[in-house]
């Protein structure tokens, strides 16, 4: 039998040919009715790649399976996702495609494992392709290699949980890591039996079958890997400020880790669905979370990219289920979304200065960036700002982290645009009464130097703004990509 | 009790109008504009920060509470 096979899809119940391509012990008939319900109709074809060596396999494989009496596979096999464009030659091993990049019509691959139960090892999908996925989410790009071509493919990592050796805590920790280590080169790759190892304190010998883990494990596991972990526990369910975090953090491009205590579940949150407009009529000042539909999850019991919605009973669960969740910082990020929250109210007592509209009309919106980044996105823009601005965003000497905080007015959230934005020190101390490097509007900003411990005033710069008063003045939306539902 | 609650906030008043009085001048912004800076991080300083400090050590104390949270499904 040769290693490839390719499946041509009129529909995705042609999927069903897995069974009679696939051996048993990698659960095809599962898999197969798991892929006809979370894909579109976009997908086309699947070449099937048997005698796969699968790095996150093997780690169990090694450390796990070898020493079992039953016989388990050392290989696994995978799955590539293709649309209508491209095709096969079996003889030949050729894939023709029309244009220039195969990768433009690849959605990504799936491995799967020969353990039985739990077969969906690791998965890198396009949210392009999974049905009923919506909104915004946190990528990387993952290389690939299949049959001598080198593509990318956008997408968060997934894999189900093994079931004996390894549980939804894990399966979520080994995603969010995953993630980390394509995404940024300051953290190394862990394969699955690392992660299972990192959550405890000793090695018991060998890899002892899971019986499950507590909300500490996933903590020591994020600091294992060299992050600075930090749990977020909900008060109640009106701890609507919990929720304005967990958006910023996301907003941010930090997944998380969240655990649903009731449920006994975790999952890992890789984006959310904004309403274009703001729903009701507001009370006090409004903030981004207000304007979410649904959050995106990486659930080890779905495909990934499974819509969480904010609300309701429609779905397995909703946001309320979530209770708390953990963000792991990179080094030198001191001052939590929690005290942002608090202070983005007070910037609506600057309102005579920067000619801000009332905190009733307001939407505020928040969260992690870089200094570089920043000063990146306006050298891209410079058109949107007074040189003068630029010049002094330019020359600020920004930590490395920073928050911004974004306002806007309903009608200005629903165009992508705001009204005033303010840089804070994400290494600032909590009792820090001027935590801001810069605040500013379309006619004025504040531009504080952060030069002289206890005196925020001195070396404070105010600058009288020209010509952005009718620009684009445009919602920051960088580190999150949009899904184009094909 | 009540009397107490009084005292305070006459001292926090004092300070405030201590505060307000000593309003230097910022190039750029009239007096007026300084003042409504002054309050906004005297603000921060009485109102926010003590907020922010208390808030944080809720979220301490349930942070380790959950932290024994059992997940498995």
């Amino acid at each position: 039998m040769s290693n490839h096979a390719w499946i041509l899809l009129r529909s995705n119940a042609d999927l069903a040919q897995l069974a009679s391509e696939v051996s048993v012990e990698f659960d095809p008939s599962k898999v197969a009715q798991r892929l006809t319900d979370g894909l579109s109709s976009a997908v086309k074809a699947v070449l099937i790649e048997r005698n796969y060596v699968d790095k996150d396999y093997r780690s169990t494989f090694y450390n796990y399976y070898a020493k079992k009496g039953q016989r388990y596979r050392p290989d696994c096999v995978r799955l590539h996702f293709f649309d209508s464009t491209v095709t096969f030659d079996s003889a030949t091993l050729t894939l023709r495609w029309p244009g220039e990049r195969l990768e433009d019509h690849y959605f990504g691959y799936m491995v799967l494992r020969p353990t039985g139960i739990g077969t969906i090892g690791r998965t890198v999908l396009s949210p392009d392709v999974r049905a009923g996925a919506r909104g915004r989410i946190i990528t990387a790009a993952h290389k690939v290699h299949v049959l001598g071509h080198r593509l990318l493919i956008e997408g968060f990592p997934s894999m189900d949980q093994h079931i004996d050796i390894s549980v939804c805590a894990h399966a979520a920790c080994w995603s969010i890591l995953r993630h980390y280590s394509v995404r940024y080169s300051v953290y190394r790759e862990y394969l699955t039996h690392d992660i299972t190892r990192m959550a405890h304190q000793f090695n018991p010998g060998g890899l002892v079958p899971s019986k499950g883990l507590d909300v500490s494990h996933a903590e020591r596991v994020f600091q294992e890997a060299g992050t600075f972990p930090m749990i977020v526990t909900r008060k109640n369910k009106s701890d609507t400020s919990f929720y304005r975090q967990l958006h910023a953090y996301v907003e941010s491009g930090f997944p998380l880790f969240a655990a649903m205590h009731g449920m006994r579940h975790a999952i890992a949150i890789v984006g959310s669905e904004l309403s274009a407009a703001p729903l009701g009529r507001p009370t006090r000042m409004r903030n981004a979370w207000d304007m979410v539909k649904s959050l995106v999850a990486v659930d080890d019991n779905h495909l990934p990219y499974l819509s969480v919605p904010t609300t309701g009973v429609a779905a397995d669960y909703s946001s309320d289920q979530i209770d708390a969740f953990i963000v792991a910082f990179p080094e030198k990020v001191f001052y939590p979304a929690d005290a942002v929250d608090r202070s983005t109210n007070t910037l609506s007592k600057l309102a005579p200065i920067l000619g801000l509209p009332s905190q009733k009309k307001t939407i505020g919106r928040y969260f992690l960036s870089t200094g570089s980044a920043l000063r990146q996105f306006m050298r891209s823009r410079v058109s949107e700002f007074d040189p003068q601005l630029l010049l002094e965003i330019m020359e600020l000497p920004f930590a490395q982290y920073v928050w911004i905080v974004e306002l806007s007015t309903g009608d200005e959230w629903a165009q992508g645009q705001i009204c005033a934005r303010a840089v804070l020190d994400a290494t600032a101390s909590l009792r820090d009464p001027a935590p801001y490097w810069l605040i500013h509007s379309r006619t004025r900003a504040l531009v504080f130097g952060r030069q002289t411990v206890g005196s925020p005033t001195t070396g404070m710069k105010v600058l009288d703004l020209k010509g952005m008063e009718s620009t684009a003045f445009t919602r920051w939306d960088q580190n999150l990509r949009p899904i184009q539902s094909k | 009790m009540a009397n107490t609650a009084k005292r305070k906030r006459k001292v926090t008043v004092k300070k405030m109008i201590k505060k307000r009085a000593a309003v230097p001048s910022i190039a750029g912004l009239t007096q007026s504009e300084a003042t409504t800076l002054q309050d906004f991080f005297a603000a921060m300083q009485d109102q926010v920060v003590p907020e922010i400090v208390r808030e944080e050590e809720e979220r301490r104390v349930l942070a380790a509470e959950s932290r024994r949270w059992p997940l498995k499904s």
